[in-house]
């Protein structure tokens, strides 16, 4: 659809939507502007580094906001998912992990705030009241949608948007084993640049000031100042690694003082790009082009060889990783490793019990970006492997046993193993990141398109997802937004339009999508789609120059109608699923139905 | 729960529902009662069931249990239906007019139901083993593409050999092939035959062709087999996308007839 093809009286022109139209807060004056700059980390940037288009001002004022909590007043539950990281402007906060050392907080059981879903009538009506053109939105304002983010909590600079936001309410009493947040520190950077849950909660210990910068504005700072990005990296790379340990569970028998010993002595590593998409995609394409198997794989970073003697043994921290064995001359995926998941700990314990060293039986390979923490030898004979405790030699053997039985195919499940194809093809297309991947069994089947139109109904006669996509076998994996785990969507945003809710939904907001394309572009499944939009009356919306507003749309997960996604429940032939595909013993469940 | 498992749940549950039916029904005809009357509105209340699966499927944005559920009960009320239906008429066929036409519809809606569900599980089966997957309203865009394709083919090999061999042969045997969905009842009943026989035609005009000619028939070799897939496609999917248009209205129709049967039965015959 172009707009000199269109006729102008089906068209309605408005203005073209911008960034920064939407700032994350209304209440950012002048004068709270000058008191963020005043700041410690602002006062040492400098305003030349950055475009006049993209002024440090500019971003100050519309991708910040000053929030203002009260003594014990909780401001993030670890488990929720940020698109921001927050400074400390004054006062005290501190930071803990709500189970470490089974303190009870006073706080709601679930980290996890669910979504308030529609009811039963209300999706009736809205069913009911769907309009008859496609993509129909509100012209006058240009999409003036609420943005749903629960993560943030209300402050006593709230707006009147900010304040339909639910507090979590105060901690009764703060542990000792906090730590302790002041002016200048930074929190919830894990969460943003890692793309994942907070690991921790953080909780106002006294009255305290605190600046909250968005992913966009982050982004720009990180980039347009070097010695803010290394102090972000920093805390990125080392905050939270004791209690990251303290959360392992084959740690849990360990002594404290084992762990802090740990945390002084493991390394930190981060294999593959942070925008990992542009290179993946380039090697996906060249796969079906030239033919090239084996080239996505060498076109991952090599963590660890096969054959190789370990220095370590290697804890999966963030992002997923490839299991592959050398196979001639071509490579066999033989799994993937994902957050918590250990590496060459089987090779060091049987090293350990035959008094011989032994190589690794097989490589791993990062999977876009991956984050690993390297233990060392040294540490794992003295603190696990040699420990004479009944209770840690116990966790050790069942986590051995564990792994054991969860590699070699659940031989004491009814379910049969997955197909080591399938394992191949969902790996190789990085589908593992998906935590909502839509499956379809194509020998149940029919072809009928009750999801599409299910889909449609949910959205407004719209469907959000195309009912194909790549397949192996039987099996499709049709374009549906996935829910990925790490969202390379949301990277290049520039508004912040496509987030990540609280409850890992990762949905697009109407009234801020300013239709750039750069997340369908980033997106390495081609799941996320441009669509011209039209007003009420059906016309076609279009700026001054006659070019077509468009919107990003995707799948949303129907959190819109009440029952959950519309395309699972309306199939008749239990030939569609959404599943999370890196979760192996449900995946096999299902397989082997 | 795995489909073997469910399977037989289904079928034992349907089997002792038929065995208490048909003991219930027995025992109303000893006790000098007319068990029409029961199994009448048994059945109608069953194809009331039935047919509020079409609601449900209309009603995806609620949360009213899974379709495949739905189906699940739909098919095999159905199968109790039919045992009902048997017992209601004693196993024998009517002699009324309206009963006639009554079981025919009924005997319709039955089959085109079971051929229907034994038609989702196969064509679904074929459908997946074929090289590609090709959405049905999409097929005559890829038909018009391969033709482009072929004609391209042609053009470029007339200009390359100065011979119009391969055209010509394209104008006369091949050109109906691309330009329409061909040979559907074959692909239903899954007969190679037809591609078969228009491969080995062309194969038989290698003797005359030259050089360049004998390189384009084997790239058209590969087309025709897309164009096979496609046909293919069309036709598995075309029964599978409209066979429902059969089974649905004849259902329609039943209910029609039931509501008659009922009416003439009230007021001839006083129901019991």
């Amino acid at each position: 659809m172009t707009g000199a093809h269109l006729n102008s009286s089906l068209q309605s022109v408005v203005r073209r939507p911008q960034r920064w139209d939407e700032p994350l807060s209304n209440d950012m004056s002048q004068s709270s502007v000058k008191l963020v700059l005043e700041s410690i980390h602002f006062r040492m940037m400098s305003a030349d580094n950055f475009a006049p288009q993209i002024s440090l001002n500019d971003i100050v004022r519309n991708d910040c906001k000053i929030h203002v909590f009260e003594s014990a007043e909780l401001m993030i539950r670890s488990g929720a998912y940020l698109n921001s990281m927050f400074v400390v402007l004054s006062g005290q906060a501190c930071t803990y992990r709500q189970k470490v050392d089974g303190q009870n907080l006073k706080v709601p059981s679930s980290p996890l705030k669910p979504r308030a879903k529609p009811s039963v009538v209300a999706s009736l009506i809205k069913w009911l009241k769907k309009p008859r053109s496609a993509e129909v939105r509100n012209a006058i304002d240009a999409l003036s949608v609420d943005i749903e983010d629960n993560s943030r909590i209300s402050s006593k600079s709230s707006s009147k948007k900010q304040a339909k936001l639910s507090s979590y309410g105060r901690v009764k009493k703060i542990p000792d084993t906090a730590r302790e947040l002041v002016a200048g520190d930074v929190f919830g950077e894990s969460a943003v640049l890692g793309r994942n849950e907070m690991e921790y909660s953080v909780v106002a210990k006294s009255s305290c000031t605190v600046l909250e910068i968005r992913w966009q504005g982050l982004r720009e700072l990180r980039k347009r100042e070097a010695g803010f990005r290394e102090f972000v990296d920093g805390e990125y790379r080392q905050r939270g690694l004791y209690d990251y340990l303290c959360s392992i569970p084959l740690f849990k028998s360990l002594p404290k003082s084992s762990i802090r010993e740990l945390a002084e002595q493991a390394l930190f590593e981060i294999h593959g790009e942070f925008e990992w998409h542009r290179k993946f995609k380039k090697a996906s394409k060249k796969v079906r082009e030239e033919q090239d198997f084996d080239h996505v794989i060498e076109s991952e970073v090599l963590i660890a060889s096969e054959g190789d003697y370990q220095d370590g043994v290697l804890l999966v921290r963030n992002g997923f990783a490839r299991l592959s064995r050398k196979v001639n001359h071509g490579h066999y995926t033989i799994g993937h490793l994902s957050a918590g998941d250990f590496f060459g700990l089987e090779e060091l314990s049987s090293s350990n019990e035959q008094k011989k060293n032994i190589a690794l039986n097989c490589s791993l390979r990062a999977l876009g970006y991956t984050d690993v923490i390297r233990i060392p030898t040294i540490w794992l004979e003295k603190h696990l492997l040699g420990n004479s405790d009944e209770k840690v030699q116990a966790t050790l053997s069942s986590y051995l046993e564990s792994s054991r039985v969860a590699s070699e195919s659940p031989a004491s499940r009814s379910a049969k193993p997955i197909d080591q194809k399938l394992t191949e093809f969902v790996i190789e297309h990085h589908f593992i990141n998906g935590t909502e991947a839509m499956m379809i069994d194509l020998e149940r089947c029919v072809r009928c398109d009750d999801c599409v139109t299910a889909c449609a109904n949910a959205h407004d006669n719209n469907p959000r997802f195309n009912r194909h996509g790549p397949r192996s076998g039987r099996y499709m994996i049709a374009n549906a937004c996935m829910h990925c785990e790490d969202p390379v969507c949301m990277i290049g945003c520039p508004t912040g339009a496509i987030h990540r809710a609280q409850d890992g939904v990762v949905s697009i907001n109407d009234a801020t999508c300013i239709g750039c394309s750069t997340c369908a572009n980033s997106c390495p499944y081609d799941n996320i789609t441009m669509v011209g939009i039209r007003d009420e009356q059906g016309q076609v919306l279009v700026d001054s120059a006659s070019k077509p507003i468009l919107k990003a749309t995707k799948c949303d997960l129907c959190s819109t109608v009440a029952g959950g996604p519309a395309c699972e429940r309306a199939c008749s032939h239990d030939a569609l699923v959404r599943i999370d595909l890196k979760d192996s013993l449900t995946l096999a469940d299902w397989l082997d139905r | 729960m795995k489909y073997s498992t469910r399977r037989w749940r289904n079928t034992v549950f349907l089997a002792l529902a038929c065995v208490l039916m048909l003991t219930a029904l027995s025992i109303i005809d000893q006790s000098l009662n007319i068990q029409q009357y029961y199994s009448g509105w048994l059945m109608i209340i069953i194809v009331s069931l039935l047919m509020l699966f079409y609601v449900r499927k209309r009603l995806s944005v609620l949360p009213i249990g899974r379709s495949s559920s739905w189906a699940q009960w739909h098919y095999y009320s159905g199968l109790f239906l039919l045992i009902v239906f048997l017992k209601h008429i004693e196993f024998r066929f009517p002699n009324g007019m309206l009963e006639i036409s009554l079981t025919i519809v009924f005997a319709v809606v039955i089959v085109t139901g079971i051929v229907g569900g034994i038609t989702n599980r196969v064509f679904a089966r074929r459908l997946s083993y074929l090289e590609a997957e090709v959405i049905y309203e999409r097929i005559p865009a890829h038909r018009e593409q391969l033709k482009g394709q072929v004609e391209q083919l042609l053009l470029n090999v007339v200009a390359q050999s100065e011979s119009n061999t391969l055209s010509k042969y394209y104008l006369a045997h091949l050109q109906r092939f691309f330009n329409r969905s061909e040979h559907f009842l074959q692909h239903v009943f899954n007969n190679d035959y037809p591609v078969l026989k228009i491969q080995r035609d062309l194969e038989q005009q290698l003797r005359y062709l030259n050089e360049y000619e004998v390189n384009a028939v084997m790239e058209l070799r590969k087309l025709i087999a897309q164009k096979n897939m496609l046909d293919r496609h069309a036709a598995l999917q075309g029964v599978l996308k409209y066979w429902g248009i059969l089974h649905m209205p004849v259902a329609t129709v039943l209910l029609f007839f039931i509501i008659a049967h009922v009416v003439l039965v009230y007021a001839f015959s006083g129901a019991a």
